[in-house]
């Protein structure tokens, strides 16, 4: 893993949690869909990169490093697949096989795929081009 | 809020978290800041926020003003401030025709913009994946 790379998950896994915080603050819809879900989701890609996403009456959250009790842990050791998946050049599937879950309701993981879908959505004409 | 305004506050977002990162990371860039002292302000369209180097430490806040900026960055038109974070305007350009402002110490700014090559470096993934 180069350290670009590294750079480069650390800074959009973070814009991402940014993005999805943000965009609770105009979208109702998008506020409704996170009502009732309450889970603190920590990833963990490669060696080193770690930070999380907590989504808590209808907020969301995110910081760098190890949250204090995550309900859900997605751990990640292809870098590069991980960096393909954040900046839309593979979708979730090309994780299969290749993410560890630990803890935490497979359906609720649904639900929080879903809500990030959104999040995609709303960025995709962004990620789509050149930063 | 406007589509363009929230990908412009997150654009501008993406640009402190990158400096940041690079600060932790990158010992040319950590020499770059190390003596530079500069509290930087950015006012686009509705939007403030603010980056703070303080001789090798940097810092950057959202969504607020921070006292005594020695720059100020302003923007009223949001498809400029896009155009600039994506790098298909750079700054001189943008200050040249009027469409970015800039007020205080031009010296720190120009510096602060000589640091912007690091993160078009290290987004380079991003830009061109393999």
């Amino acid at each position: 893993m180069s350290i670009q790379e590294k750079v480069c998950i650390r800074v959009l896994g973070s814009m991402i949690g940014y993005a999805a915080a943000e965009i609770t603050k105009f979208d109702e819809d998008f506020k409704n869909k996170l009502e009732g879900y309450e889970e603190v989701i920590q990833w963990k890609i490669g060696d080193d990169i770690a930070y999380y996403t907590t989504i808590k009456d209808k907020t969301i959250t995110s910081g760098d490093g190890i949250a204090a009790n995550p309900t859900i842990t997605l751990e990640i050791d292809d870098v590069s697949e991980a960096l393909n998946v954040l900046i839309g050049k593979s979708d979730m599937s090309a994780l299969i096989g290749k993410i560890n879950i630990i803890g935490g309701d497979p359906q609720k993981l649904l639900t929080f795929s879903l809500i990030m879908q959104t999040v995609r959505e709303y960025l995709e004409d962004l990620m789509n081009q050149e930063v | 809020m406007e589509r363009k305004e929230f990908h412009a506050k997150v654009m501008f977002y993406m640009m402190c978290k990158s400096l940041e990162e690079i600060a932790k990371v990158d010992e040319d860039f950590q020499d770059e800041i190390e003596e530079f002292e500069a509290k930087i302000q950015w006012n686009i369209v509705n939007f403030k926020g603010a980056l703070v180097f303080d001789k090798g430490k940097f810092a950057f806040v959202m969504d607020d003003e921070i006292e005594d900026p020695d720059v100020k960055f302003i923007i009223d038109d949001v498809d400029i401030a896009l155009a600039m974070f994506k790098g298909e305007l750079d700054g001189p350009s943008a200050y040249m025709s009027g469409d970015l402002q800039i007020e205080g110490n031009l010296q720190a700014a120009m510096m602060y913009g000589s640091l912007s090559d690091f993160i078009a470096e290290y987004l380079e993934p991003i830009r061109q994946p393999e």
